[in-house]
């Protein structure tokens, strides 16, 4: 053994010290070292784990959402098109009403403008006739006036008087 | 515009003062004169009832107008007539009172228009006529108007008899411009 120690250059001694330094040291960090480590590792451990399952309820709070979404996402969907066949039958029905209207109107304005010309023709009609009957009137009093005499004149006055003779006979005063 | 039986109260009574006072001739002359006046202008209305013109110079304008003074009843007459703020009498009482004057004379007077003037004899015998149909003697006021044409046009107070050739022709216009006429 001490020729061992000897060709490998090892005093015993200095080995010997060396193994006791080295166990002192593996006692030291065992106590002062490794077992505070092994609270913080463990701390830390046990945070992982937590922040794990705190990240698997909010995986699972995320898929609730989004299945709630989802729902919600059916539903507005539904509802949309509820809303856009509502809207498209308001639509048909304004555009029926429209239509409608625009018919009346144009009804109203075709006859409106058949009143008008048949009010206009009828006013044309009366004056021709008012016309007509103011021509006739002045030729005849033209005629008249030149053919009046005094003979002529004397015998429409005596045929009136005739006639207030009559009246006078038939025993009716004026009334 | 003032009522015929309003105009009819105030000239009845200048009437019986006329009477009263032996002037009615000239009060009807007077008023033949003034009324066509009053008709013709509102100047001597306004005149008349000038709120601060003294009722003297009101008279004497009248005068002026008359080309005499006027007779008592009529001056009365003007002074009752502005005092009650009823000048407008005056327009219409000529017509009244020769009406009144007739009626107290028992005779209806007929204003006869003819184209060409209506000779005496056919007035006489026309007077005659109207006097037994209204039974009461009656006066005429002959009128030409050319535009008659022909025959003849009475009027009794209010009432008319159209004989007249004109008269003829507006009926017969007045038919032919009735739509039935025409088949309308």
């Amino acid at each position: 053994m001490q020729e061992i120690f000897h060709a490998l250059g090892l005093e015993p001694g200095v080995l010997a010290v060396n193994i006791a330094g080295f166990v002192l040291l593996v006692v030291l960090l065992k106590r002062f070292a490794f077992g505070p480590v092994g609270d913080i590792l463990a701390d830390r451990a046990r945070e992982v784990q937590a922040n794990m399952a705190d990240a698997e309820r909010a995986r699972e709070m995320a898929l609730a959402d989004k299945r709630a979404m989802e729902e919600q996402l059916s539903s507005l969907d539904q509802r949309a098109d509820e809303i856009v066949s509502a809207a498209e039958r308001r639509a048909e029905e304004e555009r029926a009403r429209i239509l409608q209207q625009a018919a009346d109107e144009s009804r109203r304005i075709v006859e409106e403008g058949e009143r008008r010309v048949a009010s206009a023709a009828e006013e044309a009609r009366r004056q021709l006739r008012a016309e007509t009957a103011s021509m006739a009137v002045e030729v005849s009093a033209r005629a008249l006036r030149e053919a009046m005499d005094e003979e002529r004149q004397a015998a429409l006055v005596d045929a009136f008087i005739a006639d207030i003779e009559r009246l006078a006979g038939g025993g009716g005063g004026p009334r | 515009m003032i009522g015929r039986s309003v105009v009819r109260r105030y000239v009845a009574a200048a009437l019986e003062a006329a009477d009263r006072e032996g002037v009615r001739d000239r009060l009807g002359a007077q008023l033949a004169r003034l009324s066509p006046m009053m008709m013709a202008s509102p100047d001597p209305a306004r005149l008349l009832a000038h709120p601060t013109m003294p009722v003297e110079r009101k008279l004497e304008a009248v005068a002026g107008l008359l080309l005499e003074p006027p007779v008592a009843p009529l001056r009365d007459l003007i002074v009752l007539l502005i005092d009650n703020d009823r000048i407008e009498v005056l327009c219409s009482a000529a017509e009244v009172y020769q009406q009144l004057v007739d009626e107290a004379n028992g005779v209806v007077r007929a204003h006869v228009t003819t184209a060409l003037p209506l000779p005496d004899d056919q007035a006489q015998r026309l007077a005659n006529a109207l006097g037994r149909w209204l039974g009461a003697p009656v006066v005429l006021e002959r009128q030409v108007d050319g535009g008659t044409i022909g025959g003849i046009v009475v009027r009794v107070g209010d009432r008319w008899l159209d004989a007249s050739l004109r008269g003829r022709l507006e009926r017969v216009r007045t038919q032919m411009t009735a739509e039935e006429r025409w088949g309308a």
